[in-house]
C-alpha cells in the first residue's frame, strides 16, 4: 500500500475509512524510525510506548466518531528542543541529557490534542545552534541522500526524517534558516512562520527575538494542514500575534490568479560563491512563475551583505542571556560541589564547544563598554534590514531566491572553522532578522561531484509579515506542476 | 576594532561562569577574533540617525487577565534535581 508516501489527507481518509487502524499506522512508522535512526542518528528519542498510547487513544475517537481532526491518528514528530511532559528532552545537549520537562509546549500541546502521535524527538544541534547537525552532544544526524553529508540544520533530524518518509511530518524551529535550510538540504517542504504566528511557550529560547516554531512536511499541502492547527495566539507568550488565523489548508484549494502576482527577484541573493546549478534552479521556478502569468521583476534588497554579521551579533547575545538560566542546580546534568562550583564545572563539562563559544561571543558583546559597538549598532542596522524589506514589498508581492549558497557539504567539511559554518545561514538570516514568513521547497535534483549521489536544491519564497497564506498557495501551484517534493531516497526500511 | 586579549577572553569567561583550559583560552581568542572582525563591516554604515529594531511585531505592554490560575505543583518544579529538601531546592554556598 505503500503508506509511507500518503498525503496526510489520503492517510486520514484511509483512518477514518478503518481501512487501517492508527495503532497499526503508528506501529508501522516506530518500525521504520528504529530502522532509519540506526544508519541516519535523526532521534535522540523513539517515544514507543507514548505512541502506542495516543494511537489507542486516537483509535477510540475515530471510533466514537467525535473529536475528529485531519491529524487524528497521523504520525508525526517532534524536534528536541520543545518541551514534551513526561519524555525526555535535550535539545540537543548533553547537559540535558536527563532532562524530563514538566510541560508541553503549547504548539506541540495543539496537535496532541487534535488527536496526533508523537512517534519520537528528533536530533538536533544542541539549543539549535548550528547550521550542519554536527554540533549535537549525539552526534551528527546523516543526509538521507548521501551519508557522507550533513542533513543542515539545526531542525537536521526532523528534515532527514520526513525524506525517509519516517512519519508525515515533524515540527522544527527556525532562528536563521534551521527549517528552510535543512528542507532544501534533504529535498523536504518547510514554512517558517512569521515571528508571533505560532506560539514559542516550552520551545528552548535561542534568539528570542526571532525564534519560530514551524512545519517540516513532504507537501505545501500537509505543511498547511499542520499550519492550520499549531498557528496562533497565546496567553503563555506575551509575543504572540492576536490576528487571527486563516484556514490555509482550505485557502489553497482556491486558485491563485497570476496575472496579479508580482515576484521579485533580489540580486544580492545572487551573488559569487553561488553554486551554479542552484541559481540555474532558483531562476528556472522563477521561469515557471512567470509561465503561470506572474511578472517576475529584478529588485534589490541593498542590505542584504550586513544582514549576517546584524545576525551574528543579536544571536549570540539574545543566546549568553537565555543560556544564563542553566546553573544545573534545578534541573541537567550536574557535576561539582557547591553553588559556584557546580555551575562553573557543569558548564564546562556538559556544554558543547559551539554553545560555550555563543555564550562567549555574546557576553562580550554586550559586556560593559562593547554594548554600544556591537548590540545596538547591530539593533540599528537590523532596521535597515527591515526597511528593505518593506520597500521592496511595495514593489512586488513576494521575493524569490536559493536557501543555501551550497549543496548538502561533507560531514567534517566545516567543522574546523566556526566563520564558514555561519556563512551558510547567508541567505536565511534575512528572514528573521525582518520577522518574515518563507517557505522552502525543493526545485531540482542535482548530481554530486562523482556524478553518483542526486542531491536536492531548495528554493525559498519570502513575503511580507503574515503573509503565509500567500506563500503557501505559491509554492503549492508550483508542487502541483512538478514532481520534485515526490521524490525519494533509496533508503531500506 | 581593538583585538580581542586572552585577557579579556579570561574576563569574558568569568562573566560567561565558564571554565576554560589554557588550549580554550587560544581556541576562543582565534576564533572570536576572527567572527568580530567579520561583524567589524557594520561600521561601514552610518547609522546615526536609525532607530533600533529590538523587536519586530510591534506588541507592546501585553498583559495577561489577573485573575487565579494553575500553577506548577511543588512536587513537579522538584522533579529533575536531587538538591531538594523539605519542598525546597538545597545547594551549597
Amino acid at each position: 500500500m505503500n503508506l509511507e508516501k500518503l498525503s496526510i489527507k489520503e492517510v486520514h481518509e484511509k483512518l477514518i475509512a478503518g481501512e487501517i487502524s492508527a495503532v497499526e499506522l503508528c506501529k508501522f512508522h516506530l518500525e521504520r524510525a528504529e530502522k532509519f535512526n540506526k544508519t541516519h542518528n535523526a532521534f535522540t528519542t523513539i517515544t514507543n510506548e507514548f505512541a502506542v498510547k495516543q494511537a489507542e487513544e486516537a483509535d477510540k475517537r475515530i471510533k466514537s466518531g467525535k473529536n475528529i481532526t485531519i491529524l487524528t491518528g497521523i504520525p508525526f514528530s517532534v524536534k528536541d528542543v520543545f518541551s514534551t511532559k513526561g519524555i525526555r528532552t535535550t535539545a540537543g545537549s548533553k547537559a540535558l541529557d536527563n532532562y524530563i520537562p514538566v510541560y508541553t509546549a503549547t504548539v506541540i500541546q495543539k496537535l496532541f490534542d487534535a488527536g496526533a502521535v508523537m512517534i519520537g524527538k528528533t536530533n538536533c544541534d544542541p539549543f539549535a545552534f548550528g547550521a550542519s547537525n554536527e554540533n549535537s552532544g549525539y552526534g551528527p544526524v546523516r543526509n538521507p541522500w548521501d551519508r557522507k553529508r550533513v542533513p543542515g540544520g539545526s531542525s537536521g533530524g526532523s528534515a532527514a526524517v520526513v525524506a525517509a518518509r519516517v512519519g508525515y511530518y515533524s515540527i522544527g524551529s527556525d532562528t536563521g534558516g534551521s527549517i528552510r535550510q535543512p528542507a532544501a538540504f534533504c529535498g523536504v517542504s518547510g514554512l517558517k512562520v512569521t515571528y508571533g504566528r505560532n506560539s514559542r511557550y516550552g520551545l528552548f529560547a535561542m534568539g528570542s527575538s526571532l525564534d519560530t516554531p514551524g512545519v517540516l512536511a513532504k507537501s505545501m499541502e500537509d505543511t498547511a494542514i499542520v499550519e492550520s492547527i499549531m498557528s496562533g495566539n497565546d496567553e503563555k507568550d506575551s509575543t504572540s500575534s492576536q490576528r487571527s488565523t486563516p484556514d490555509y489548508f482550505k485557502e489553497l484549494s482556491k486558485k491563485v490568479d497570476f496575472s496579479k502576482i508580482k515576484i521579485g527577484l533580489p540580486k544580492e541573493y545572487f551573488i559569487e560563491g553561488l553554486d551554479k546549478n542552484i541559481e540555474k534552479a532558483t531562476i528556472e521556478t522563477a521561469e515557471f512563475f512567470r509561465s503561470l502569468g506572474a511578472e517576475i521583476r529584478k529588485v534589490s534588497l541593498p542590505y542584504t551583505k550586513y544582514a549576517l554579521a546584524v545576525y551574528y551579533i543579536i544571536v549570540p547575545s539574545e543566546i549568553s542571556s537565555n543560556m544564563a538560566r542553566y546553573d544545573s542546580l534545578r534541573f541537567g546534568m550536574e557535576k561539582g560541589e557547591g553553588y559556584a562550583e557546580r555551575l562553573l564545572e557543569s558548564r564546562m563539562e556538559f556544554f558543547e564547544p559551539e554553545v560555550k563559544r555563543r555564550i562567549m561571543l555574546g557576553t562580550y558583546t554586550l559586556s560593559a563598554g562593547y554594548y554600544d559597538a556591537y548590540y545596538k549598532k547591530a539593533m540599528k542596522v537590523r532596521t535597515l534590514v527591515r526597511k528593505d524589506f518593506e520597500k521592496v514589498f511595495s514593489e512586488v508581492d513576494v521575493v524569490l531566491t536559493p536557501v543555501s549558497p551550497t549543496l548538502p557539504f561533507e560531514i567534517g567539511e566545516k567543522a574546523d572553522d566556526p566563520l564558514a559554518m555561519y556563512l551558510a545561514d547567508v541567505f536565511t538570516v534575512t528572514a528573521n532578522i525582518a520577522g518574515i514568513p518563507g517557505v522552502s521547497f525543493p526545485a531540482a535534483h542535482i548530481k554530486d561531484e562523482e556524478g553518483k549521489k542526486h542531491l536536492p536544491v531548495g528554493v525559498q519564497i519570502l513575503g511580507p509579515q503574515f503573509s503565509e497564506e500567500l506563500i503557501l498557495k505559491l509554492a503549492h501551484s508550483y508542487q502541483g506542476k512538478t514532481d520534485w517534493h515526490e521524490k525519494m531516497p533509496e533508503l531500506d526500511l | 576594532m581593538k583585538k580581542l586579549t586572552q585577557e579579556d577572553i579570561k574576563h569574558t569567561a568569568f562573566l560567561a561562569h565558564i571554565k576554560l583550559s589554557k588550549n580554550d583560552i587560544e581556541k576562543y581568542e582565534k576564533e572570536l577574533n576572527s567572527i568580530l572582525s567579520y561583524v567589524d563591516i557594520l561600521n561601514e554604515i552610518d547609522t546615526s540617525d536609525v532607530k533600533e529594531t529590538s523587536q519586530v511585531t510591534d506588541i507592546s505592554n501585553r498583559k495577561r487577565k489577573d485573575i487565579d490560575s494553575s500553577s506548577l505543583p511543588q512536587s513537579e518544579a522538584l522533579s529533575n534535581t536531587k538538591n531538594k529538601a523539605r519542598g525546597y531546592f538545597v545547594t551549597k554556598k
